[in-house]
């Protein structure tokens, strides 16, 4: 088993006098689609922003490559965001502003790559993900499922090393989640990139190559799926 | 970076456009109203300079038979349902008088210059014609304003001292820039010597400023929701909070250009009215390039200062306004700094400034209210 590009070690986080983590570990390998199940509450999404450096754990460490990143400055873990990961959440993660074809270029263009370049390559992204032909739409005039379509271009489109996807598929009806699915599943495996999921859905769950149940806080098993 | 900025400040929909609308309006109200106050009191206090000399020269005194100089006698005319007009006699005292400002030389005895205004009421029948020729025309030097009504007659030296045993002898007239009535905005120039009311002046505006500040707290607010969603997907896709911070100074600053830009017209248009009704010759209201620079300089610069300082949770947290944290401490010690500051002017209020120079008294409160006013822009947009 190669290293894994992502690891969180006895997380634990509080909100208040709430414990959301327990002292959770988990290993990501590359490539690898995981899973993070649970009921509402269980702490899925808190472990997913702590992953991403999102969220501070109060207690255990994050690494990504090797390199702690849990204690790393705002900006670093804001670089990380841009370059290393990509996220697809279940709504608010576009800007409503800017029509599809740049919310796919963002990460390049906050970056620093150039426009040409960076629309260029927005443009080959939504063709992948068929959204090409609503461009130059804003997110308010897309559908749910285009919405996701563009988000999942815009996680993809900087060749990160981690997918962080939070209940992508939660606003969709079951077709528009099913193709969401097999597009963000498909197109992370042909880019090697690691995906991890968040999703209370069992549906959702088996698109992935491995399952993690958290309960409480705590991690209760580690599945692999058939 | 800042084309990206440009961007979403253009493309925010009808909520960024009644956002920005509304602060460029605010801001634009607050150059405005700064520039007025500060126009107006250079401009009274040139107005009233002329006028003062002009009644009371300042190298004026008593004389002999050898000296020097130009016997000056102002006074007043009142004629029955006329207005006042004021009437300067003069006479040469020796062989070489100073010229009056405003005049090409000294009015031969017998001879008058009157003022614009007064040589179109002449010739309109609503004034009687001065005694003695009219012959020539005072220049804006010897005036207060466009519509004063002033006469320069020329007397025989023993008539005048015959006449008016008061009149006094001005020995030479202060060096004085040239008056050109150029009719532009700006002009290279230093603030007139007498602007000693300045502090009062700062008060004035601090006060003014007040409201303007509720109009721009209440221009941040529109469409804030949108506007935290954007800033929260821009975390979330990996801008720093440094870019951030450029990302709202951008927007702020678009707000600002546009607000300096309303003001601007705002202050041309309401100094085209004051010039019209001849309260103020156009040079009057001309204010140094430099400082008007400046004012309209700070319109974006606070704009944009005040975005970015605001940019608050979301500047940080990539999830949005949806998840809060509790306040920092810090943001509590600067409120109690603050409410400290407040309570020390008051106190130089109320207690008469005892102990301290008035002028050093009067710049501190009007320094002070102006920071405050300066805080509470920058502070504005986290507080509503």
């Amino acid at each position: 088993m190669s290293a894994p590009v992502i690891t969180g070690h006895g997380l634990v986080k509080h909100f208040g006098p709430t414990a959301a983590l327990r002292g959770v570990s988990i290993d990501i390998q590359p490539g690898e689609v995981v899973a993070v199940v649970g009921a509402s509450g269980s702490g899925k999404s808190t472990l997913l922003l702590c992953l991403a450096g999102v969220l501070r754990p109060d207690e255990g460490e994050v690494h990504f490559r090797g390199t702690r990143i849990d204690d790393a400055s705002e900006a670093e873990r804001s670089r990380l965001r841009r370059s290393d990961f990509g996220f697809v959440f279940q709504f608010g993660q576009l800007v409503p502003e800017l029509p599809a074809i740049e919310n796919i270029a963002l990460p390049l263009l906050l970056d620093g790559v150039s426009r040409r370049e960076a629309m260029t390559r927005a443009a080959e992204w939504s063709g992948r993900l068929g959204v090409d032909d609503v461009g130059a739409k804003v997110p308010g005039e897309l559908s749910a499922g285009q919405q996701q379509r563009v988000a999942i271009a815009r996680a993809l489109i900087t060749g990160p090393s981690v997918v962080f996807a939070d209940e992508p598929t939660g606003a969709l009806d079951s077709l528009a989640g099913e193709e969401v699915m097999l597009l963000l599943a498909g197109l992370a495996r042909a880019e090697a990139t690691a995906v991890v999921i968040v999703t209370h859905e069992s549906r959702v769950a088996a698109y992935a190559s491995r399952e993690v149940l958290l309960r409480d806080g705590a991690v209760v098993t580690r599945a692999g799926v058939a | 970076m800042i084309r990206l900025g440009l961007r979403l400040a253009g493309r925010g929909g009808h909520g960024a456009l009644a956002r920005l609308a509304l602060m460029a309006g605010a801001i634009g109200v607050g150059i405005a109203l700064v520039l007025v106050l500060v126009g107006g009191t250079v401009g009274s206090l040139r107005r009233s300079e002329r006028t003062n000399e002009r009644n009371v020269p300042s190298q004026q005194g008593g004389y002999s038979a050898a000296d020097e100089g130009l016997l000056w006698a102002p006074q007043e005319l009142q004629a029955p349902r006329t207005p006042t007009v004021t009437n300067i006699a003069v006479a040469a005292l020796g062989a070489d008088p100073p010229v009056p400002p405003g005049t090409s030389g000294i009015p031969a005895p017998g001879t008058v210059l009157v003022s614009a205004e007064l040589r179109r009421r002449i010739e309109a029948g609503t004034i009687e014609p001065p005694p003695g020729r009219v012959a020539g025309t005072l220049g804006p030097e010897m005036l207060g304003r466009p519509d004063d009504l002033v006469m320069m007659t020329g007397w025989e030296l023993a008539a005048l001292r015959a006449a008016d045993p008061q009149a006094q002898m001005v020995a030479s007239f202060p060096e004085r820039d040239d008056f050109t009535n150029t009719g532009v905005l700006l002009e290279n120039g230093d603030w007139p010597s007498a602007l000693i009311g300045l502090p009062f002046v700062l008060l004035g505006i601090s006060i003014l400023l007040l409201p303007v500040l509720v109009l721009v707290g209440a221009g941040a607010r529109v469409g804030a929701r949108r506007r935290e969603q954007r800033l929260a997907a821009l975390r979330l896709a990996g801008a720093t909070p440094h870019e951030m911070r450029v990302l709202t100074a951008v927007e702020g600053a678009v707000a600002g250009l546009a607000g300096s830009a309303v003001g601007v017209v705002a202050v041309v248009a309401l100094r085209q009215v004051a010039i019209e009704q001849d309260a103020f010759f156009f040079a009057d209201l001309t204010l140094p390039l430099l400082w008007v620079g400046l004012v309209v300089v700070m319109g974006p610069l606070l704009a944009a200062a005040s975005a970015a300082l605001a940019m608050g949770r979301v500047a940080t947290k990539p999830l949005g306004p949806a998840r809060e944290v509790p306040e920092p401490v810090g943001r509590r010690r600067w409120s109690v700094l603050a409410v400290a500051w407040v309570v020390f002017l008051i106190g130089i209020v109320a207690t008469g400034n005892d102990g301290l120079d008035g002028a050093i008294a009067a710049w501190i409160v009007a320094i002070g209210f102006l920071g405050i006013v300066v805080g509470l822009i920058v502070a504005g947009p986290r507080l509503v």
